[in-house]
């Protein structure tokens, strides 16, 4: 006997009883449910994470100070934090393992948030795994629009390096969060309007890759996974953009044209957004590609160089010139995070409140000297809420980066015993 | 390279840059404990499916040769039987490639395997590779495709899809040029060629400009089209629910597409006429006169007939209803119009039931015929912004019934005050026919007629006006007139891939809303759609139509849908009901696959015929389609995106070579005219030769022609042959050379090159460019990228920083080559073993600078481009080029394995090692002609078969 099936509607089913699908769920991408406000950690006023990253490590003379603790002398690099010396501290010293086989570049970045021990290359000969901002991103994005916010300045035309070059966010191993590097598609992104009509395309496409999922073979459905996981996580962010919309008439800022022609204005405008998206609470989790790796692309550095020049290629070049520039580009670097965190410091969040001490920023790089390659030894700057401040701490021998990630997990109240090839979480750099 | 792993890992372990050759066996008894996953030391799960073949094979021809020579520093289980190691191989393929490339045993090792043992180890484990797989009891095909659309197969499926003549959005990938010419279907390329280059990155026809999808990146040593590679995250997602979205709402579309405008359930007369607001179109009566003021004087050399005689046919053809004519009647409102996607319809047929279309590119206005002598009373058409003097109409003999064909056409050019010069009026066909004329329009001599007869059984799809030879900013149209006729064959006259029986059975409009989503389901997933499928999407039809959308709306949600379902987005082969671990692929696949491997785009109606037919898995009717498909313009994906992607050319246009040292790239006073264009098209242009003519694929290194405009002549200092060049190009072409601004550099000449330093991609400006740096060569990069481009045998990465000597500042007493620094750099032991292979490549290019001239010298010392390759000595380009031709086969290996590469969409694993050779012998055989290389490749093992596991 057929019985004559009438469609029900996902969505229906859903607000029935709270029943659990009968679909399969990619729990990368799904916050965890219980999340924010259960089991918080030493730094439960800090509910927002950025990374920032910048490529082919820093010009070391110029930028590691010379002295430790809360007394040092800001290298020339770093000048441009003058203004906000006592809001940010500078970790140096951390470690990530080299998994020979790829492109160190490569690696670099890929591998910056995740220091995938050698062990885990499950992305073939690519050591990518779970970065430590979508970590955090299932436990503070549950309840915001944007579980994340993957943003980069790469706005190079020509299709030179992989994926791996420009990519920092990882949902899994070989599954790179995609970037968005127009800020007017964040812009709409954030604060358009969602189009009605879409959810009734969302529903429907689901419907179609359950019933496909099932005709393919296990290893084939991957491919599969990933885009109900998507349109999940579409789902999830119309519903709270509907939301976000309730709460406020207008968007908090006109729409971006494009992409600013000067360097600077680009990033700080993508910066700006970012904050944006922070106060608004549309998201707690953001990374920020200021430049891929390697990509021999001249590029221009407005108002600080009067041609273009490749960021990789200097730090392979050993004139005294080069070095000057390559300073200089670091410093330009530092700069946007210098904005960022006086941005953050004169913005109030919801309730009136700082939104710097809400927020915990960190910016660094894969490599430290780019001229060698070095994996080890490697800076981050760290500012915001919840961090001690205007200290330079810095670690002697082998100490893995990841003891810093687990660090901010455990702050944050992720209560992993281990992060990839960490040792001890360092927690004297927390406040 | 795993084998060669190991010994980067003693590099890390020891962190030491010299004690890489171990001098003692403990050092590597150690870094062995490294190697937990990489070593074969796991336990072994012994198969007893089939009985392993190539007994003794590995026992006693290769693990001999093997322990003797590798085993000091390679930890493998030396007492692996036959059957054990089978089950390894991916293991021997790198053995395999590195013995073969002579990288190991290290060079610099003075303990070698003779020549006659080296060859007898790598035919014992090419032998042994290309053995059957022991439980699948046959030679693996590889897994099956899934594989998301990527953004050019996505661009390109959404157009054929709609039937729409040009690109959805803008693709950064598109190569700069201005053609309509692939020759393709002409089997052979003219000797001299007009190609227009619009500026790289600025506007051109699409529906939607301002949209677009993220690009991929290409894959390291691979392409972009890799399935494994294509991830698809919720902003991706976004992305296409968001352009499906703008699509089927964009005003245009209905306008452009007849299939789109069918789906809705409507006709033209919706989107024209009266009262429809911005970007619809006009709707007007057929003129009753053509030309009726006279005034067109002139006809256009080679006219099939003369205006008179024209007024004739639309006079015998009026009252059949078979006679359109359009004249744009004043008073006119022009913003109506041609924004971009405006439409023109012309109402005519006994009934007044016919509307004969018009549809411009961007960049065409009304405008009054100031200037001009009037043909007609009302407006004539011209180019919007001054200088862009080409531009496309695309025209319909009846954009409600796709039957109707234009039998002839007529136009007028006018003759415009103060300018003279020539324009070009070229019509195309349904079947990518073209019929070009051109006209001297000197001023003064008057509005000149152009008159096409079309062929029996063809029609006329677009007209294009090409004034980049007439004198002025302008080029401008007057009357536009057709007689047309229905087909005799009843087949619909477009190319769109549309059901034609669900045309000449009933025509769109009038089907049933699940009928018409049931044939256009089938052609978007480019299978046929299953009955489940086709009632959920029309319940998605239903469900939006029961909340109160038009019926016009509730299709465009659904056809968003589809635009947005997996099976839209992805390529799947999933065959369910088979359990065999191995199996055919059905028609329907291998069409796809066909279509995506030399179109990148859906397959055609044709294709799709013969898939339903279930003719595809016969040879013969394979070998036939493709055929067809290498002689449709489309085939230029194979150019534009294979050719480019392998030869990196994608690159170019981020090489900057110094502005101040190498004036010569940069053409004007302004900098902006460089020489990135003319070196891709090149490249290019050579691939396009080889491919259209047949050609042996040898020419792709070793041609003695070139594609060569005056830009590349002057940079390979042929400047002398210009002149006879131009003596000898048709006078047609001559006419149409761009005297401004980029004077003559639009004409390219096939040059017959006086000797071998030029001719193949080796020694061309384009590599030879984006392999350099600013300011100087980079014979790393040239090495690297031929042996990755030629040979597909790209070295591992360097696992650390080099430093040239004396750039540390510790001693430049005289001044050194490039050449003589890297030498001392080479003698670390370390990075001898690939610079082994790499150093001759590049530094035999060193006697070319960084823009690829030919140089003598380098930073005032004498350059030194001598070498030894394959056993032969080198002193010139021309003896290099002889010696990489010793061993064609090298190259012939390489480029079978990228093409198949692309072809799968997929990694080439050790198991194709057996279709690699077994193309390679027939195309041996065959004088390496190409179409022999694409049908071996699609009748190939792995193309036509999948895993299923």
């Amino acid at each position: 006997m057929i019985l004559k099936n009438k469609r029900i509607h996902r969505r229906t089913m859903l607000k029935g009883a709270g029943v659990s699908l009968a679909l399969p769920f990619l729990d990368i991408m799904s916050p965890l449910q219980s999340a924010a406000a259960s089991e918080a950690g030493p730094l439960a006023g800090s509910k927002r994470v950025a990374f920032i990253y910048t490529p082919n490590g820093y010009w070391q003379p110029d930028f590691v100070p010379q002295e430790t603790g809360t007394n040092w002398a800001l290298p020339k690099s770093l000048k441009p934090l003058e203004p906000v010396r006592s809001d940010f501290s500078i970790v140096t010293g951390l470690d990530r393992k080299f998994v020979p086989g790829t492109s160190t570049h490569a690696q670099c970045s890929s591998c910056w948030l995740s220091s995938a021990p050698p062990g885990e290359t499950l992305d073939g000969g690519f050591p990518t795994d779970i970065t430590v901002d979508q970590i955090l991103a299932r436990k503070l994005g549950a309840e915001t629009m944007l579980p994340s916010l993957e943003l980069s300045c790469v706005d190079f035309n020509d299709n030179k390096e992989t994926r791996y070059y420009e990519s920092i966010s990882w949902y899994g191993p070989g599954f790179a969060a995609n970037t968005e590097n127009d800020p007017q598609s964040v812009f709409r992104r954030l604060f358009g309007k969602p189009d009605p009509r879409t959810a009734s395309v969302l529903d429907a496409v689901l419907g179609e890759a359950s019933a496909l999922r099932g005709q393919l073979g296990y290893g084939d459905r991957q491919k599969l996974d990933e885009y109900m996981a998507s349109v999940r996580a579409t789902e999830k962010r119309i519903e709270l953009s509907k939301k976000a919309m309730a709460r406020r008439s207008e968007p908090p800022i006109p729409e971006p044209k494009g992409i600013p022609e000067k360097r600077g204005d680009y990033i700080k405008l993508m910066a700006d957004l970012m904050l944006l998206a922070f106060q608004l609470d549309l998201t707690r989790v953001a990374t920020l590609v200021v430049d891929p790796e390697r990509w021999a692309t001249p590029r221009m550095y407005h108002d600080v160089f009067d041609k273009p020049l490749e960021h990789h290629r200097l730090t392979h070049s050993k004139d005294p010139v080069s070095k000057q520039q390559l300073a200089k580009i670091d410093a330009f670097h530092v700069e946007q995070f210098a904005y960022l965190i006086e941005r953050l410091k004169q913005t109030r969040n919801a309730v009136g409140g700082s939104l710097f001490e809400e927020t915990t920023l960190v910016m660094g790089s894969g490599i430290s000297d780019g001229n060698r390659h070095d994996f080890n030894n490697l800076q981050v700057l760290m500012s915001g809420g919840g961090i001690k401040r205007g200290e330079h701490f810095k670690y002697e021998g082998q100490r893995p980066l990841a003891d810093l990630w687990l660090t901010l997990l455990h702050a944050h109240g992720v209560k992993h015993e281990r992060f990839a090839d960490s040792a001890a979480p360092v927690s004297e750099i927390l406040s | 390279m795993i084998l060669s792993m190991k010994r980067e890992l003693i590099c890390i372990a020891t962190r030491d840059f010299r004690s890489v050759i171990p001098d003692n066996h403990q050092v590597v008894r150690l870094a062995a404990l490294f190697l937990v996953g990489f070593a074969l030391l796991g336990p072994f799960e012994p198969s007893d499916a089939v009985e392993p073949s190539g007994a003794g094979l590995f026992s006693e021809r290769i693990r001999p040769l093997m322990t003797e020579y590798c085993l000091d520093c390679h930890e493998f289980d030396s007492s692996y039987d036959d059957a054990q190691a089978l089950t390894k191989r991916e293991l021997w393929k790198k053995a395999y490639d590195m013995l073969d490339a002579e990288m190991m045993p290290p060079p610099k090792q003075t303990y070698q395997p003779s020549l006659a043992e080296r060859a007898s180890l790598l035919s014992a484990l090419e032998e042994y590779l290309t053995l059957p797989d022991p439980i699948l009891g046959r030679v693996n095909p590889g897994k099956p495709i899934v594989s998301r659309l990527n953004r050019l197969q996505y661009n390109n499926t959404v157009r054929d899809l709609f039937g729409l003549d040009h690109d959805v959005f803008m693709l950064p990938d598109r190569l700069p040029t201005r053609r309509h010419n692939y020759y393709a279907e002409e089997g052979g390329l003219p000797d001299s060629m007009i190609i227009n280059i619009r500026e790289f990155g600025s506007k051109y026809t699409v529906l939607l400009p301002m949209s677009g999808l993220p690009g991929e990146n290409r894959v390291a040593h691979g392409f972009n089209n890799r399935g494994d590679a294509m991830n698809v995250s919720p902003l991706q997602l976004e992305k296409y629910v968001s352009i499906a979205g703008e699509l089927v709402n964009h005003p245009s579309l209905p306008l452009e597409s007849p299939r789109f405008r069918g789906l809705l359930g409507q006709d033209i007369d919706a989107y024209c006429g009266p009262g429809k607001s911005g970007r619809g179109g006009v709707l007007v009566d057929s003129a009753s006169m053509f030309a009726a003021k006279d005034n067109v004087p002139a006809s256009a050399p080679g006219n099939d007939f003369s205006l008179s005689a024209f007024r004739r046919k639309l006079h015998f053809a009026r009252p059949q209803g078979r006679a359109a004519l359009f004249d744009l009647p004043e008073p006119f409102q022009k913003a109506e119009l041609f924004d971009s996607g405006g439409l023109i319809a012309v109402k005519y047929g006994l009934e007044q039931q016919k509307r004969f279309t018009i549809n411009p590119s961007l960049g065409i206005t009304v405008a009054p015929y100031a200037g001009a002598k009037s043909t007609a009373n009302g407006l004539c058409l011209m180019n919007a912004h001054a200088t862009e003097k080409y531009f496309d109409l695309v025209i319909r003999a009846d954009a409600n019934d796709p039957r109707e064909e234009i039998r002839s056409l007529g136009l007028c050019v006018l003759d415009l005050k103060g300018d003279s010069g020539h324009v070009t009026v070229t019509v195309t066909l349904n079947d990518h026919q073209r019929i070009s004329r051109t006209a001297n329009i000197r001023e003064g001599s008057g509005n000149t007629f152009f008159g096409f007869k079309i062929p029996p059984g063809s029609s006329a799809v677009n007209v294009t006006v090409d004034g980049a030879a007439y004198g002025g900013k302008f080029v401008a149209l007057g009357d536009i007139a057709a007689v047309t006729g229905p087909s005799k064959t009843g087949a619909p006259s477009l190319r769109d891939p549309w059901n034609v029986k669900a045309y000449t059975q009933l025509g769109w409009k009038d089907q049933s809303p699940r009928l018409r989503l049931r044939h256009f389901l089938s052609d978007a997933f480019r299978r046929q759609a299953t009955t489940e499928e086709v009632n959920r999407f029309h319940q998605i039809y239903l469900d939006a139509e029961a909340r109160g959308e038009s019926g016009a709306d509730a299709m465009r949600i659904t056809i968003q849908s589809v635009l947005s379902s997996p099976q839209f987005l992805f390529r799947i082969e999933t065959d369910p009901a088979d359990e065999m671990p191995v199996r055919a692929l059905n028609d329907f696949e291998v069409a796809n696959r066909l279509s995506y491997f030399l179109w990148a785009s859906m397959p055609d109606r044709a294709l799709f015929d013969t898939a339903n037919r279930g003719r595809l898995n016969q040879p013969a009717e394979l070998e036939a389609q493709v055929k067809r498909m290498m002689r449709d313009p489309k085939i230029r994906e194979l150019c534009e995106t294979f050719a480019v992607q392998w030869l990196r050319l994608d690159q170019i246009y981020a090489t900057q070579p110094d502005r101040d040292v190498f004036k010569a790239f940069y053409r004007d006073r302004l900098e902006e005219d460089t020489l990135h264009d003319d070196m891709i098209l090149e490249a290019v242009l050579l691939f396009e030769t080889i491919l259209v003519e047949d050609r042996s694929i040898l020419d792709l290194i070793d041609a003695d022609y070139s594609w060569l405009n005056a830009n590349l002549l002057d940079i390979y200092e042929l400047k002398g042959l210009n002149k006879g060049l131009l003596a000898e190009t048709p006078v047609q072409l001559r006419k149409s050379v761009k005297v401004t601004n980029r004077s003559n550099y639009n004409l390219w000449h096939r040059v017959a090159l006086p000797d071998k330093t030029r001719g193949g991609v080796v020694t061309m400006g384009g590599p030879l460019t984006l392999t350099s740096t600013p300011l100087r060569t980079s014979p790393i990069k040239r090495g690297n990228w031929l042996l990755e481009t030629i040979y597909n045998r790209p070295p591992p990465e360097p696992k650390m920083a080099f430093v040239l000597k004396d750039e540390e500042g510790e001693q430049a007493s005289e001044p050194k080559t490039l050449r003589e620094r890297f030498e001392m750099h080479r003698r670390d032991d370390a990075c001898y073993t690939c610079h082994s292979r790499i150093d001759p490549l590049g530094f035999a290019l060193e006697a070319f600078d960084p823009i690829g001239r030919l140089r003598e010298k380098d930073n005032g010392v004498p350059v030194d481009a001598s070498g030894t390759w394959n056993g032969k000595d080198y002193r010139t380009p021309v003896e290099f080029k002889a010696a990489l031709m010793e061993r064609p086969e090298d190259f012939v290996r390489g480029f079978i394995e990228h093409l198949l590469s692309y072809a799968l969409g997929r990694k080439l694993e050790y198991y194709d090692m057996a279709t690699v050779n077994d193309i390679q012998q027939k195309l041996e055989a065959r004088g390496y002609r190409f179409s022999e290389l694409i049908f071996e490749i699609v009748k190939s093992d792995p193309f036509r078969n999948t895993g299923t596991h």
